[in-house]
Parts: C-alpha cells; sequence; structure tokens
C-alpha cells in the first residue's frame, strides 16, 4: 500500500466516522428539538387555562439532560479520534484509545444489528504507536464483519497484557469476509504492531502485538 | 376530515414517543414502531394515512421498508424523515415512491401539513381506485 493509498483510505475512514458521527448528533439535537416543541405545546395551553401538571415538567428537564450527556459524550469522542491525527507516534493509553474507537464505531455496527463488546484486562497500558493508523487498522478489521444479519451478533474486541507484550484480539464473525492481508500487514507495521490470526474458544480472531 | 392515522418509524425511541405525543395532542391517531421489520407488522394490521419512516435503521433500513410497504400498498403515503441521507439514497427513496422527503429536525407544523395532504391524496387515490374496478365491471358486464 502507497502512501497515496493510506492517505485515500485515512481520508475515506474519517469521512465515515464523521458521518455518523454528525448523524448521531443530530438525532441528538432533534430530540432536543422535539423536546422544545413540547414544552411550547405545554406552555400554549398553560395560556388558554390548564395548568401543566409539575411532574411533566420535570420529566422534560430530565429528557433535556439526558440528551445533553449524551451530545457531549459524542463530541468528546469525536473530539480525541480527531486529535489522533496530531502525531505520527507517540505514546498512548491503548485501551483507552480502543475503548473510544469500540463506541464510535457502535453506531455504524448497530446498523448491522451488531453490538461491539469491549473488554480490557487493565485501564490503562501504554505503547508506542501511530494512533490514527492504528485505528484505521481496526476499523479495517471490524468493518469486514459489518454484514448484515436478520439476528443481533455481539462482536468481541480484547485487550490482553502479558509481562512481555500488549495484545489487541479482534473478532471475525463466522460470514465474515477476511480482510485484503497485504493491506492489513503494511498498516500493522506502520502502526509498530504484528499481525497474525489465531482460533480461541473456537472463535477465530486477529491478533495485533505490541 | 377524519381524524388523521399516522405511523412513525425510527429506531429513536425518545424521538417517536416525543413527536407522536404532540401529534396526538393535535387530536392524530398515531402508533410509532422502531424497526421496518415492526413497522411491517402494523401496516399490515391497521390503515394509516401517513407513515413518517427514518432511512438509517438497524436491520431492515428505510429503504428497503419504504419498498415492502409500497409492494403491499402502493397508494401508501409515505413520508420520508431522516437525518443526512445523501444524494443517492434520496433519489432511491423517490423514485420508488415517497412523496415527500424531509431532514432532521423538522418543524412540526411542517409535519402536519404533509399528514393532512397525505390523507387528501389517499382519499383521492382511494375514489380514483374504486371508480376503476366499477368501470371495469361495467365494461365486461357490457352495462
Amino acid at each position: 500500500m502507497s502512501d497515496k493509498e493510506i492517505c485515500d483510505n485515512s481520508l475515506k475512514f474519517f469521512g465515515a466516522v464523521t458521518a455518523s458521527v454528525s448523524h448521531e448528533l443530530n438525532n441528538v439535537i432533534s430530540i432536543i428539538d422535539q423536546t422544545g416543541g413540547l414544552l411550547d405545546d405545554l406552555l400554549y395551553s398553560a395560556d388558554t387555562g390548564k395548568p401543566v401538571p409539575q411532574e411533566k415538567l420535570r420529566s422534560i428537564v430530565d429528557k433535556i439532560a439526558v440528551q445533553t450527556d449524551r451530545g457531549v459524550r459524542i463530541i468528546k469522542r469525536m473530539n480525541y479520534f480527531a486529535h489522533s491525527v496530531d502525531e505520527a507516534v507517540k505514546q498512548v493509553n491503548i485501551v483507552q484509545l480502543t475503548d473510544n474507537f469500540a463506541r464510535l464505531m457502535q453506531r455504524l455496527a448497530s446498523q448491522k444489528k451488531i453490538e461491539i463488546v469491549a473488554s480490557f484486562s487493565a485501564d490503562s497500558i501504554q505503547i508506542n504507536t501511530n494512533p490514527f493508523l492504528l485505528e484505521l487498522l481496526l476499523y479495517y478489521l471490524i468493518k469486514s464483519s459489518f454484514i448484515s444479519y436478520n439476528t443481533e451478533r455481539k462482536l468481541r474486541l480484547e485487550i490482553n497484557q502479558s509481562s512481555s507484550k500488549v495484545i489487541i484480539l479482534v473478532e471475525k464473525l463466522p460470514d465474515a469476509e477476511a480482510p485484503e492481508i497485504s493491506i492489513i500487514e503494511e498498516l500493522a507495521g506502520r502502526a509498530k504492531c504484528s499481525f497474525d490470526i489465531t482460533l480461541k474458544d473456537m472463535i477465530v480472531y486477529y491478533r495485533l502485538k505490541f | 376530515m377524519a381524524q388523521e392515522r399516522v405511523l412513525l418509524v425510527d429506531d429513536e425511541k425518545e424521538f417517536t414517543e416525543l413527536l407522536a405525543e404532540r401529534m396526538r395532542s393535535r387530536e392524530m391517531d398515531v402508533d410509532t414502531a422502531e424497526s421496518g421489520a415492526e413497522a411491517m407488522v402494523k401496516v399490515c394490521k391497521k390503515y394509516y394515512d401517513a407513515i413518517i419512516l427514518d432511512l438509517a435503521m438497524p436491520g431492515m433500513d428505510g429503504i428497503e421498508t419504504l419498498g415492502q410497504i409500497l409492494g403491499k400498498n402502493p397508494d401508501q403515503q409515505v413520508i420520508l424523515l431522516t437525518g443526512h441521507a445523501t444524494v443517492p439514497q434520496s433519489v432511491a427513496a423517490m423514485k420508488l415512491g415517497a412523496v415527500e422527503f424531509l431532514e432532521k429536525p423538522a418543524k412540526i407544523d411542517k409535519l402536519i401539513e404533509l399528514v393532512r395532504t397525505a390523507q387528501v391524496k389517499k382519499a383521492d387515490l382511494f375514489q380514483k381506485r374504486m371508480e376503476e374496478s366499477i368501470e371495469k365491471v361495467k365494461t365486461k358486464r357490457g352495462w
């Protein structure tokens, strides 16, 4: 994969994430907009002599608070992701990066009825990597599993740490097409890790070793 | 005019509940569905003047749901209400037969206006189909 191809694919990846995040934020804004509209309806009703119950106002305030929190979380995730392009190689908390990545990807996965289940053996594991290319690599690995299913499925993402190495495991769902190995190896090299495929508890995983 | 019967289809439950509450306070008969599959079940059981449908939904997406609804009843009035649809998605939806395309957040007055227009259009189409059937019977019997 040439530098230009990396650049083109990075832009596509960034675009896919941005489109997904903006769609999710638009949903938050639409809910707040409808909540404001409901409040307006109730005020109009109060003007015509029908009092607004206190508990109704409380539930409206709660709805706005829930959606505001949701919006803030989405923006924080996007901001963390956007800053992953700041430096080519740096020390990062790979648990935080992977957790943020999994949450960003969840909306895209949900469209295919897939729940990303992330588990980590520690809260903080520091490694040297190219954070953006590692995210691009993870995207390639999970994207191949984003196939429409009739039933809901779980896709596991794990980080395990032993004394000498850190391993990220990304599940391959049974019907998923394998991503192009040469691209994965190229990206793994640029993200400062090695790549192989392993079987654990009868499940095929892609394995990234640092 | 009779009470408008509306089905809201969107996986954002909070959104459909709020919109349904506001439409009901305007004397509309509103049902909600969280998925294309649930919408199809409701469409098979009840007659709706208008269906307000989101495009991006898990599993059966809006385009597929639209295709199935219109496959069952080509006169069904479907209004698409979605986030940021791409141009190909919008073109595909209009080609399939969606009557209107709105982007979220949409104002309720606009939605109400579209639902009322849809109700009139559906009644006109029903009348036209009835007249066509009567004409067909007349021609066949030679009256």
